[in-house]
Formats: C-alpha cells, structure tokens, sequence
C-alpha cells in the first residue's frame, strides 16, 4: 500500500505529506521556543528591585556568541547550497555542501562547549549582606568536609545520602549488629535496601497480627505495637572515611556529627566549614551606596588598597552617570545606576601590587583570563600573571548562596543554559538527520531523486529554524 | 516552490546576497549594544537598544524565513498554520506579560 | 440496528486475497504501522488505564467516606501497608498521591489517548478515505512514545517515595520541594511524573501532526472541506489544540526538571524557606510562570479531551434520529471559534493568585466569550433531535445521555468564569463536580457511544443490547449520584483536598442538608438529620457502584468478539460517512476502490431517494449508482 503524496504535491493544498508534517512541526516549535522566551520575558521583568539579584547583561563574552552566530548563518547557507546540489542531480556537490553545513555545525557545539565549560569553572558567592564576590573557590572547600567513623541510616526508607559524598578514593567496610549478631558490609546501598524490605515486611507482619487478633476479640486490649528496630548504626572498621558533602543536602552540623537531608547522620569530627575563596569580582549592587563601606566583603578581603581601588572605580562610573543624567539632561541619576556594578578587583589589585613582581601559576588563574572586564577599564592592561592572588576565607554563617555559573546560579543562568540547551539538542538532531542523508542517502537518491531532495527540504527547513532561533538568542542572552 | 533545477539556480545569488545581509544584521545588533554612538536611550543597555536589537533580529529572521524556508512562494495553507501560531505564541506572551505589570493590581 | 440492504456488501471472503502476505505477528500486533491496530491498541491501552485511575478514585472516596476506618482489601497487602497509617487508615500522602495520579492518569494517559489516539486514528483516516495516516511510522512511534510515558507513571508507584502527589496540576514550589530528600532525587515519582509528561507531549505532539497532515493531504477525492463529517472538523481542531498548547507545558516540565535536578529557581521566588530554613537556592523565580504555562496547555486540553466527544456524539446523532445534523456549518465555525478562543481564556484558573483586576477582567470576558461556541454545538445536537424519529440502539442511548450531562457540566462552569465567585467556590468540590460532568458522564460516555458504534466496523459483531442496557442505564444513575452532591458541597465550601472528606471542618461537616427523622436519615448515620458530610457516603458508595456498572460493557466488549450478531453488511448502521464503505475489518489500506465522493456528509432521509440514507461515495444520478453496483 502507498501512502499518496509522499512525493508529488497535492493538486489542491499544493503540498506534499512531509512539507506539512514538518511546518506543523516547527508550528509547534515555535510554541516550544515562543513559551521559553515569554518565560525569558517573565522571569526578567519580575525582577523585584532590590529583593531579586538584577539580571546581568555583561557575563558573556560577545566575540564567542558573534562568532557562533555567523557559523549558523553561514550553515543555513551552505544548507540552501546543498538542496539546489542536489534538486540538480549532483550527488558530489551535495554532499560537500553537506560537510559544510556538518562542519558549522560541530564547530558551533565546539564553541558552546567551551563556553559552558567556562561557566561551571567560575564561582559565585552571595553574602549574607547580599555583597557578591565572583571568583574560583580553591580545595574543594564549597563542600563542607567531614570525617565520620560511623552513620545512622533509617532503614525503613532505604536512602544513603551520605554515600554520595564520601570521598572517592575510599573503600568503606561497616560493622553493624543487626538483631544481635555483627554483621559485615561492603555495599552500603543494597544492603540498605535489603534492609528497606526485611523491616517493611516485619512492621506488616506485626501489623497485621494485631489486626487478627483485635478482629478475633474486639473487646479485649489492642496488643501494643511489636519493638522494631528501624535505625541500624555502621561502624567503619577501618579508618575514618572523609566526607565533603554539598550545603544543600546537609540538614544539620556540628563538631561530632552531621546529618543529611534524608536523615543519614554520620557520627565523627568535624574537618572543616571554611570557604576558600580567590576573588576576582566584587559586586555590590545590592547594597545601597550609603552602605557599601560597611560591606561584609571588605571585612573579608582586609586589604585598604583594593577597597580603595573599587571606590575609585565606582566613582569614576558614578561621575559618568552624573555627567550623563545631570549634567547633560538634568535628570536626577536613577538609583539603580548610582550603585555599582561588578568591578574587576583582580585588576584592581595587580595595578595596585604591580611592583611586587609576583609571579604564580595558581589555580583560578585561567577562569581569571577569560573573566570580562567591560565597560570598567580602570587600570591599564595588566600583564597575566603578574598579580597577587586575592584568597577570602569566608566562614559558612556568612555565605547566603554559593554556587557555579551553572544554571543553578540565577535565573539568567537558568534560562539561558535550558535555551541554549535546547537549541542544542535540536542541534544535535539536525546533525543526526543531515549527516545520515549525507551518508546513506545515495541509495534514495539513485531510486527517486524527487523523493531525497524533498527529504533534503524538509531537513533543511528544520536546519533554518534552529538558525532563527538562535537569531533571536543571540542579542537576548550576549547583549542584553 | 520553484521546481525545475534551472528556476532554482537563478536564486543562488539571492541566497548568498542574503546570507550577506544576515551577517551583515549580526555586526550592526553588536554594534547597537556596545557602541556607545548608538546608545540612544542611556549608557549601558537601554530599552532603545533592546528594541533596536531585536527588530533586526526580527528582520533577519523574516529574511531566514521568506528567502532560505521559501515562504515567500509558499502555499496559503502553510500561511494559516503559521499566522495561527503567531498568533498564539504572540498571546501568550503579551498576555503573560500583561498579568505580570497589571496596571490595577488589586490589593486581595 | 436495522442493517440496510442497499450498501454495496463487501462480505469477507471476497477480500481474503488481498492479504497475499500476511506480516509475522509482532509487525501485524505490535509494531505495526496500520492506522486501524495503533488506534486499536491505543484504545485498550488508554482503557486499561482509565480502570487504573478508577481504581485511585475507589480507594480515594473510601479515605473521605470512611476517614476512621480501615480500608478493605488493600489493608491485607503487606507491600502497601506502608502507605497506611498503623490502623490500615488511608492516609494523607497516599490521598495526595493517588489524588495527583488520578487526575494525571485519567487526562493524559486515559481520555486523551482513548479519544484522540484510538478514534482518532482508527476512525479519521477511514472517514475521509484514505488509506492510512499520512505518516504510518511516524504514528507508531507517537504510540510508543505515550506507551513509555505510561509506564513511566506506572513505575514511580513502585519507588520509596511513591508517585508524585501534589496535585494533578503539579504547581511549583511545593512540587519542586517534594522528595527531594530522598538520595536520589531523579528517582521520585515527582520527578519521574516530569519525566513522563515530557514523553506523553511528545507522543501527542507527533499524533496531532499526523492527524492534521492526515486530513489536509488525504482527503480522497470530492471530499472538500464542507463535505468532511463534523467529527473530521473536531479532530482537526483538537489537533490543532495538540499542537500548539502542548509544547508550552513541555517547556514548564522541563523548567521544573531543571528546578528538580540542576538546582535553578525558575519557580522560586528569593528568600523561600523550607523547614524554617532558607532554601538554598538562588531565587529570582516566579511560581506564577509555572501556572501560566501549565494553564496555556491546560484550558485548551480541556477542549481537547471535549471536542473527540462532540465528534462522536454528532455522528452518532444523525444516524439515529435519520435526519441531517442540524446547523452543519455554523458548529464548524463555532468548533473552530472555540479552538480559537480558548487559548486566550487560562488565567480564569488564576483568579486566586491574586492577578489584578484588569487581567481578571480580560480573561472573564472571553471565558463567558467561549461559552457561545459551545452552547452554539450543545443547541445544534438538541435540534438534531428535534423531529426525528429516534432509534434508541445503545450508543444512541449513550450519545442522547452526552447531551444532558454536558449541559449540566457547561453550565455550572459559567459561575466559576466570574472573578469574585470563583473566589468562593475555587479549589471545592463545586469545581470538581462542575470539571467531572463535562468529562466523566460527557466524555466517557461519548466514548462508550464511540466503542458501541464503530464496533462492527472492527469486529463485523454487534455488542449485545441487554447487556448495553444494564451498562448505560445504571452507569447514568450512578454517575450523578457522584457528582451531582458535589455541587451542594461545594457550595457549602468543601474542600477538594481534605483527605478526610472535610470531617475536621465541623463547621462545614455538621451543616444540616435534611432535617427530620426520615428513614433516609436513619440509613446514614442513625441520627435525625442529614449532614452534609453524610453526602460523602452517597458519592462513594455511587463510584463504587459505578464500577461494579462496567462489567457489562466489560463482557460484552469481550463476548461479543465471539458471539455477538453478526452484521449482515458493511453498512449495519445505515450511515453515510465513507468508514462504512470499507470491508469490515477493513483491510491494510482500507477501501478496495479508492473512494469518490459526491456529497455532504449526513444525507439521511433525502426526498426522493429510496432509502433514507445516501452515503458520501454514492453517485448523485440513479444511473451512476447502478453503474458503480456492477462494477463492484
């Protein structure tokens, strides 16, 4: 059985099955990409001024978004290219065209990779003050670290937080009396989730022989609950095991002990709290500038010379506020443009240091590089590698949130890695279905021409879609 | 749709003209964001910017969508399923928008 | 049932040939690409789970007739103990869980696919006389797609946490917040429901194209868009409906995914505490954005799972009352109207979020807008009626009842599209009554009509019309002893979610329904009065009821495949759409001659012709038809 105008056009609608079928596909792309931007629109004019961290403008770097933007043109070009090949029956030419567009194609993941790789490398940390300083947190000390020599799982819930962050490198053995007997474990999980159904079914059974016997004598005294063991402690037979756990996941902690989320408690000492953390960026726009002498990371940093290097630095953007609003409009300065924005302390400080000559191959250095400064040249270009480092220790009471530049660090970062995400992955497809017509599409091709350059069009009006998008990416999330 | 393989051929230079354009586009959004002759409304990003950047990121768009998608000689039907979900997409949007900054928002 | 005799037969031998190679069964079965066995296989899927959300829906109303005792049968089960408390009471989180479950499984995984995947595609492609869908392995891949997502749902009963139970809606951030404490959070049913939803999208997204590319490309010829059955226009629309509503809810899924797994605040609003701790989280969020998208989907849905319904009902109508549907053309535009419009209607969900005023009044505005439509459709099948000299056969039974039921549901919607007494009955059982009266006597029963109807068409049986009978008749007593007390709940302020069926609100309980010392009163609770709270035993004991009214259609759906009458043509209804010119069963590729089409599509009765039904494909002179006999 043929399914009719799969190939040739209807004489009335004038369209073949697939050129609907794909249009009422990017139709309802174009709900999927039209929700994500209103939620885009949403999310940013909802910004409550001074509750909400303001939407940053100046976190991408513009050249590598540019560059992106003009390789997705120029395969929606080459894409055009490759149809016309091969509506005129060149195979050859077709599938160098092809190669073309595949070849913009992974360049641009190329590039999308870097930049995302950039962004789960950098670091971010609200203070409780609401001062941020951006920068790299050194040792691994975001975690809180934690040496347990035994733990307390619930076993009526079979859940092992605590396992996901003992360090790596270790093997855990536990010793743990289960109804009087010592028992041995290596495998924490299964044994917990073996566990999970012994005690289940133990609290059933006892359940239900309460029930028979209340139904077999309803008078008499309902018989009290049989003494279930639910809580198990593991002993750790050899040493210690090291824990670095996320703050999110840690309900509560304290010198000897530090309990989970799902209610692991591990029994042991306390290691450490402290953040290390090496500063690159202060950013106090959420204080008020009454305030921002008294901020919590001036205290932190204790170094008058950086202080003073920001202050200038504010100033001097404050004067060109004035200059514009005052000066030469006569408007009062809006007070969103009277706080400042983030300032490159790690510049500040090496025009300050210069002279010292220090010299350092430090962690965090890299992320540094490729750091923005924009719009805040204060010093002169400083040479990489010729400052000091600007490490804080913060104690945990004093951080709000700390996080990478990952998705979870904002609401610009959530939307624009889901965007960008996406448009990956329809990347990704594209790069499926044209590279398997570039591949195997021959055999079509010699049979009905007609029928592979439509499948071509087709594929090709999915590959200009994800350009348009991207159109549109572009200027909301690298320049807006 | 042109469907002869000649008819095509006589669009190769639209194609590359446009795709000259569309470059063209990108350098001038840049440009409109971090130059400071083009800021209009205030330094920095303003809303002018906004605007201006998005209208030609409409307009490149449009160009991506008539010539390289063919919609200039497209069939109505495609149009009507189109036109359908601009407007849906459009409503959502502006209506999400408007119960957001609703003028009269009502102290509940 | 009166089988004409002036259809071309087609008797089964005469086609056997056609068939040269039979694929092997897992092809034929399983992976198949024919239209006519994914609608067939959707239909017993989507069935299977509409007994499941049933079932939920049992051990629900058991919780909030009988909050103080054990329940039944499933206390005995040592595995589900665990969601009960140490009585063998139901308790609040299994309520939530199965509540959230019940609604997602009967919308998405139940009405959805019963009404648009299986007579969606087992039916449209036959009625407009084309061979297969427009896309045939694009089509299977949309009903394994929905397969997976169903067992998605299915699997997240059996995990610690259970399957998500925050509501059917699913709203952020307590949904975002749920479970998560659990070590790994991928693996809670909260965030397996996410899961599923996005593969269940997706298996809508990709059936809604291939029914709309199936209707505007395959269209046999003759068939202009005024001649298509009405039930081509309303799946037409719901596709459209499908295809555009459905994606924002995937980006919502994704979002709250994201919220879930990656730690982002899309629906979190700065400084949320959690446990008197602040959430460690960035905030910046908006737990209004998650409504929106969720309500852009889920009004249109709303029409989704309606519109198959209408479809049904308004070929079964003209069928039965042997006249033309009334009003054709205007229930096109309004069909089309309705799909229009209610796009533009979500925010009247939103009313208690506190939108402001000028937004309330916009969207309640075109929600009394789109109750014109609908009225328009509901008045043109009461017409239909009008007149006619009705055959009460079991699905007209079904379809006559739709109209009533519907009305009912429609109607005591309009109060809820009012801003300020939304305010009052928002969340209570009046808004469930109102919902469950378009959908559970509306729609299912609109596809009860459906499953009576096309049934010979697949079978070449009838299904027996005592045992419809003892289907319908008790089946529409109980289904309003559920729903209708709900309206006076509601009224009074039951809440929707009080898994104890509100027995701790005494204020409300304790309201007196019926004074006096009638033996009614003495059945509930040996006391003078009937309380409100009483109403709650009516309700459960009406659904359990209920399920024990669907063992006839159970046996019937199964004997009859066996036993049933065999229709003595193709034609046994004597219809005039094209799905009654094929063979029965029809064949891989449906007609024998690719079908031709003279006419408008409900041509019942016409003066001057011999019978009282003229089908689409028959020639319009005298000649043509006996010439077209003898060909065939």
């Amino acid at each position: 059985m043929e399914i009719p105008f799969e190939v040739k056009a209807r004489k009335d609608t004038g369209l073949w099955n697939a050129k609907l079928g794909i249009w009422l596909f990017l139709a309802s792309e174009v709900m999927l990409f039209g929700g994500l931007f209103s939620s885009y629109i949403f999310l940013r004019l909802g910004i409550e001024p001074g509750v909400d961290t303001p939407w940053p403008t100046d976190v991408q770097k513009v050249p590598l978004g540019f560059l992106n933007t003009l390789v997705l043109i120029a395969s929606s070009v080459f894409v055009v290219f490759a149809w016309l090949a091969i509506k005129e029956g060149k195979w050859k030419k077709f599938q160098a065209w092809m190669a073309a567009v595949l070849f913009c194609a992974f360049f641009f993941l190329a590039v999308k990779g870097y930049e995302y790789y950039n962004k789960f490398t950098h670091y971010g940390m609200v203070l409780v003050d609401h001062s941020v300083v951006e920068g790299v947190v050194l040792d691994n000390t975001d975690k809180i670290r934690f040496e347990g020599k035994s733990v307390t799982i619930d076993v009526t819930k079979g859940s092992v937080e605590f396992l996901k962050w003992v360090d790596k490198d270790q093997r855990l053995f536990f010793d743990v009396e289960v109804d009087g007997k010592l028992v041995s474990i290596s495998n924490v999980a299964s044994w917990a989730s073996s566990m999970r159904s012994k005690v289940n079914k133990e609290i059933a059974a006892d359940r239900s022989a309460r029930w028979a016997a209340k139904r077999k004598n309803p008078d008499a005294a309902p018989l009290k609950p049989k003494k279930i063991t639910r809580s198990y402690t593991l002993v750790s037979k050899g040493d210690p095991f090291r824990l670095s756990a996320k703050d999110s996941r840690v309900s509560a902690y304290s010198d000897k002990e530090m309990s989970f989320v799902d209610g692991n408690k591990v029994d042991g000492k306390l290691l450490g709290d402290v953040i290390k953390f090496e500063v690159h960026e202060v950013d106090l726009q959420m204080i008020p500038k009454a305030q921002q002498d008294q901020a919590l990371v001036w205290k932190l940093i204790n170094d008058s010379a950086v202080k003073a290097g920001w202050d200038d630095a504010r100033d001097e953007e404050l004067k060109k506020m004035e200059k514009y609003y005052l000066e030469d409009r006569g408007l009062p300065v809006p007070d969103k443009q009277m706080r400042s924005r983030r300032v490159n302390v790690h510049d500040l400080h090496a025009v300050g240091k210069m002279k010292d000559g220090h010299t350092g191959d430090k962690p965090g250095h890299d992320a540094h590089k490729e750091s923005k400064n924009k719009g805040h040249d204060v010093g002169a270009e400083v040479e990489v590698g010729e400052h000091h480092q600007i490490v804080i220790e913060v104690p945990r009471e004093q951080k709000r949130f700390l996080s990478n530049h990952g998705p979870a660090y904002g609401t610009y970062y959530a939307i624009y890695f889901t965007m960008t995400g996406l448009h990956g992955l329809h990347v990704i497809g594209g790069i499926v279905v044209l590279g398997y017509f570039m591949f195997f599409g021959k055999a079509l091709f010699l049979k009905n021409p007609e029928h592979m350059a439509n499948r071509v069009e087709v594929a090709g009006l999915f590959w200009h879609f994800v350009d348009l998008v991207w159109i549109f990416l572009f200027p909301i999330m690298y320049l807006f | 749709m042109a469907d002869s393989a000649e008819e095509i051929a006589k669009h190769k230079k639209a194609y590359w003209i446009v795709g000259a354009f569309l470059f063209a586009g990108t350098v001038i959004t840049v440009a409109v964001a971090r130059l400071e002759f083009f800021d209009l409304g205030a330094p920095g990003i303003s809303a002018m910017d906004v605007i201006m950047g998005l209208l030609i990121a409409t307009v490149k768009s449009t160009l991506v969508a008539l010539i390289f998608m063919h919609l200039n000689h497209e069939k109505g039907l495609i149009y009507k399923i189109l036109v359908f979900t601009c407007y849906f997409a459009f409503g959502m949007i502006v209506l999400m928008v408007y119960s957001l900054l609703d003028p009269i928002h009502a102290a509940f | 049932m009166s089988a004409s005799t002036t259809t071309q037969d087609h008797s089964e031998n005469d086609h056997g040939d056609h068939d040269h190679h039979d694929p092997p069964f897992w092809k034929k079965y399983i992976f198949s690409t024919d239209h006519k066995m994914i609608g067939i296989q959707y239909g017993f899927t989507a069935l299977l789970f509409l007994a499941f959300g049933f079932f939920l829906m049992m051990v629900m109303r058991w919780s909030i007739a009988y909050p103080d005792r054990a329940i039944p049968l499933l206390s005995e089960l040592p595995w589900f103990q665990i969601w009960l408390d140490d009585e063998g009471r139901v308790t609040g989180e299994l309520y939530n869980m199965f509540g959230a479950m019940h609604g997602t499984i009967m919308v998405f995984l139940g009405i959805v696919p019963l009404a648009f995947g299986a007579f969606g595609n087992y039916v449209t492609p036959l009625q407009i006389g084309a061979p297969d869908m427009a896309f045939p392995r694009l089509n299977m891949a949309s009903y394994w797609c929905y397969f997976v997502g169903g067992v998605v749902m299915l699997v997240s009963f059996f995990l610690p946490s259970g399957a998500a139970k925050v509501g059917w809606t699913n709203y952020s951030p307590l949904a975002t917040m749920t479970d998560t404490f659990y070590s790994s959070v991928f693996w809670t049913g909260q965030t397996l429901w996410l899961l599923g939803m996005v593969f269940l999208i997706s298996s809508s997204l990709l059936g809604a194209i291939n029914v709309i590319a199936t209707i505007i490309n395959l269209r046999a010829p003759g068939m202009t868009w005024m001649r298509l059955p009405f039930f081509v226009w309303a799946m037409l629309v719901t596709g459209f409906l499908l295809v555009l509503a459905f994606p924002p809810l995937e980006v919502a899924a994704i979002m709250q995914l994201m919220d879930r797994l990656a730690g982002t605040s899309f629906y979190l609003p700065t400084g949320l505490l959690e446990n008197g701790q602040l959430m460690d989280v960035s905030g910046g969020g908006n737990p209004l954005l998650y409504q929106h998208l969720f309500w852009f989907l889920a009004h249109p849905e709303v029409y989704v799972l309606i519109l198959p319904a209408f479809a049904i009902v308004t070929e079964i109508i003209p069928n039965n009352t042997r006249k033309p549907l009334w009003g054709y053309k205007i229930m096109v535009y309004s069909v089309m109207v309705l799909g229009f419009l209610s796009f533009i209607v979500w925010a009247h969900h939103m009313y208690m979020t506190g939108v402001g005023l000028s937004v309330s009044t916009f969207f309640q505005t075109t929600t009394v807008l789109i109750s014109i439509p609908s009225v328009i459709l509901l008045t043109s099948m009461l017409i239909s009626l009008w007149g006619g000299s009705i055959r009460f056969t079991v699905p007209m039974l079904f379809a006559t009842a739709f109209i009533p039921m519907f009305g009912i549901g429609g109607l005591t919607g309009l109060p809820l599209a009012f801003n300020l007494i939304d305010l009052h009955l928002h969340d209570t059982y009046y808004v469930i009554g109102h919902f469950h009266y378009v959908v559970a006597p509306g729609t299912i029963f609109a596809l009860f009509a459906g499953i009576y109807y096309w049934y010979p068409k697949q079978t070449g049986r009838m299904m027996g019309t005592v045992l419809g009978h003892l289907h319908f008749w008790p089946s529409l007593i109980l289904m309003n002893g559920i729903f209708l007390p709900m309206f006076i709940q509601g009224m009074a302020g039951f809440h929707r979610r009080a898994f104890d069926g509100g027995k701790a609100y005494e204020q409300i309980a304790q309201q007196v329904y019926l004074t006096g010392d009638t033996w009614i009163a003495k059945i509930f609770h040996g006391g003078v009065d009937i309380q409100m709270i009483d109403l709650n035993i009516v309700m459960s004991a009406s659904a359990w009821l209920l399920a024990v009214a669907q063992v006839p259609f159970i046996i019937n759906f199964f004997f009859s495949i066996k036993f049933g009458k065999k229709v003595d043509s193709d034609n046994p209804w004597g219809a005039t759409t094209l799905e009654w010119a094929t063979p029965t069963p029809p064949p891989h590729g449906n007609f024998i001659v690719e079908p031709i089409v003279y006419r408008s599509a409900y041509e019942y009765s016409v003066p001057g012709d011999k019978s009282d039904f003229t089908p689409q494909n028959q020639p319009p002179s005298e000649e043509g038809a006996e010439a077209k006999e003898e060909t065939d």
